[in-house]
């Protein structure tokens, strides 16, 4: 993940480019969508060098009928260099791209209890005032919590569970 | 100290009553693969550089390499711990260690936990490990001596308080013999030592430490061990916690002295780390900043002026050199960094001249002003004469016909290297250097045959104790070379040879 996540932030950066200049952001990124699932499906059959390149290209071509041009080029251009495999990554990097743009940020919200949705309301709410992003949230439950929530945004994350502050209350108790 | 249960109870109890749970606030990333002592994480986009990561179960890393996506990460303890997914997480700290009274006498690790047995350290002071050395303004002059009770170091390549002395030899040279002297030598004279054991056999560190032991050096000593079976990245900061607990002393205003023992294998665990870490190589595979390494470590020595505390840090780095090769990658470096070098060699330690200290390479560069004004005056002729005695020495191997002088030269030479030799374990008073020295250099051993000039030192000390110990007082007292002390001195030795008579030397 990590190590190809920089190429497939390269490619993801030059599709958003053409994107922006053909002013169809959100059309590429539903086309990426659906290109990148119906190839994660089949990519032994487009890495297989037994068959012929020509063979799989135009298999592709045909798959990515009826999409943007540069979606079409950009999957044969995978196939051509052996990169076919990045295709999901690409399209979860160009879809990171496009809120980031948009100000948009994704937050990871775990809880001990699930929460009623006035709750989860207010708790987006308030992440959208002290990032100043509009928060696309995802809630879990971790009973293992035992009280409180975890709130992760980005790579960052405010722990304010029970069981975090009773580790530091054990850790406190130990050292003195 | 007896608590009953209930005390107990209440304690607990005020902690917890006093425990304010806050939210806290970090950066997470995900372990994306781990070995050989390096773990990559994905994720952690706020870690700074050096910034000390939880891995949770008590492992602990630092930030070492800043990557776009990933960070990589040294581990600190046992990597094997560590599993692919795992959640990391920044501290906002760097590492650090505990440092304070408490860790004197003590053996610990890199990360200042107790190795000997004794119990926990009892300290709440902590000190971060790499710190910014002090600079120029807070500094003063080194000017007072650091005596190593080593005759040959004190005499011609004196070390003084708050210097850096590289002492720099093939294997099996006596390297770690002269700053075991050096600490040993440092009872009761107010100096704090650290010895920071790296790469070494834990079977020769417990040897060390039990010699120390033995001489009653570790009461003003502090041992840091990072051996040769701990990870490579517990040897790269065993040199710099060591340092941090010597700093300690520093700046409260005392004397530290710190080995470092040493750092030809400090430099190799660093490789280590470095290339698993995918930094480029250079040369002998060392990666670009094998400079900065040392020269940040050693840079930490410092003599502090009045306003900051007046304390001083002395480093005795050591290094490892491979068939006399002082020009290698490292042995260069660290040669250019220190303020001089004690220089010892194979075949001098083989002819018997032990320390083995090639007195024609050896220099150290604050020279003087770390001499008591007595030592400088009366070495002054030694290091001539010495000089002169290695030139003649080479030429009278061929001819026998010499003329007087040189003759004359050629014993003075012999004797005088005589007087430098000095058994292990066995330092010297300042005043007892002083004296042997003169008796060389004013030429009252010219007529001690050369196999007797041991037995003359020996009984020369013993009357200085016993029947002259004015002159030593003396000494200490004027710490220069006035025509008194030069009058009681030839006084005192002209009267012990006229009581021991060593007979006549052969031509």
């Amino acid at each position: 993940m990590a190590l190809t996540g920089s190429a497939a932030r390269r490619y993801a950066e030059a599709l958003l480019d053409i994107a922006l200049e053909e002013r169809k952001v959100d059309a590429y990124r539903e086309s990426l969508d659906k290109v990148a699932a119906a190839f994660s499906g089949s990519l032994p059959f487009f890495r297989d060098p037994s068959r012929p390149l020509e063979r799989r290209l135009k298999a592709a071509e045909a798959a990515t009928k009826g999409e943007p041009t540069a979606i079409g080029s950009l999957v044969s251009m995978l196939i051509r260099r052996g990169r076919i495999a990045l295709i999901a990554q690409i399209a979860a990097a160009y879809g990171d791209l496009v809120d980031d743009r948009a100000g948009i940020a994704k937050a990871r919200i775990t809880t001990a209890v699930p929460l009623p949705d006035a709750q989860r309301a207010s708790v987006v709410g308030r992440l959208e005032k002290t990032t100043g992003k509009r928060i696309e949230a995802e809630f879990a439950v971790e009973p293992t919590l035992l009280g409180g929530a975890t709130v992760q945004v980005g790579d960052h994350l405010v722990d304010a569970s029970l069981r975090a502050q009773l580790d530091a209350l054990r850790d406190q108790l130990a050292s003195t | 100290m007896a608590t009953t249960s209930s005390e107990i109870t209440e304690i607990i109890k005020a902690q917890i009553k006093g425990f304010r749970g806050k939210a806290e606030s970090v950066d997470v990333g995900t372990v994306v693969e781990v070995g050989d002592g390096i773990a990559r994480i994905y994720g952690l986009a706020g870690c700074m550089a050096s910034e000390l990561l939880d891995f949770g179960r008590g492992v602990f890393g630092l930030a070492f390499n800043l990557e776009e996506d990933t960070v990589s990460a040294i581990v600190l303890g046992d990597y094997t711990e560590i599993k692919e997914g795992d959640e990391v997480r920044t501290t906002g700290r760097i590492a650090e260690v505990p440092v304070g009274d408490a860790l004197v006498g003590r053996v610990v690790d890199t990360l200042g936990r107790p190795l000997d047995g004794k119990g926990p350290i009892a300290t709440t002071e902590t000190r971060r490990i790499d710190v910014v050395a002090p600079g120029v303004i807070l500094r003063k002059n080194v000017d007072t001596p650091l005596q190593t009770g080593i005759k040959v170091i004190d005499s011609i390549t004196p070390i003084g308080r708050g210097q850096r002395e590289l002492i720099i030899g093939d294997r099996q040279t006596g390297k770690t013999a002269i700053a075991i002297d050096t600490i040993i030598n440092q009872k009761g004279q107010g100096v704090f030592c650290v010895y920071v054991a790296v790469g070494q056999k834990e079977s020769s560190v417990a040897k060390i430490v039990a010699t120390l032991e033995e001489h009653g050096a570790m009461d003003h000593t502090t041992v840091v061990i990072a051996g040769a079976s701990d990870p490579a990245t517990m040897q790269y900061l065993a040199p710099y916690s060591g340092s941090a607990i010597g700093e300690f002393f520093r700046d409260a205003g005392k004397d530290a002295l710190c080995v470092y023992d040493d750092l030809t294998k400090h430099a190799q665990a660093y490789r280590q780390v470095s290339l698993l870490a995918r930094r480029p190589p250079g040369r002998e595979a060392y990666p670009g900043d094998v400079f900065y390494l040392h020269s940040r470590l050693l840079e930490r020595a410092a003599r502090m002026n009045e306003e900051n505390g007046g304390g001083s840090l002395t480093a005795l780095p050591i290094i490892e050199t491979q068939a006399n090769d002082i020009a290698a990658y490292i042995p260069a470096n660290v040669i250019s960094i220190t303020d001089g070098q004690i220089y010892l060699e194979t075949d001098l330690f083989n002819a018997g001249v032990r320390p083995a200290m090639n007195t024609g390479l050896s220099v150290s560069r604050v020279g003087g002003d770390a001499q008591i004004r007595a030592m400088s005056k009366v070495t002054g002729s030694m290091k001539l004469d010495l000089g002169q005695y290695r030139e003649l020495a080479a030429f009278a191997q061929f001819g026998s016909d010499l003329d007087k002088a040189t003759l004359a030269q050629l014993r003075r030479g012999e004797r005088l290297v005589e007087i430098l030799k000095q058994p292990q374990y066995q330092p010297l008073p300042v005043e007892k250097q002083i004296v042997i020295i003169f008796s060389g250099t004013a030429g009252y051993l010219d007529d001690v045959p050369r196999e007797r000039v041991a037995d003359f030192e020996r009984d020369l000390y013993r009357w200085m104790d016993v029947q002259a110990p004015q002159v030593g007082q003396l000494i200490l007292k004027e710490r220069k070379w006035t025509d008194e002390v030069e009058k009681a001195a030839r006084a005192m030795i002209e009267e012990f040879k006229k009581a021991n008579p060593y007979g006549e030397a052969k031509a």
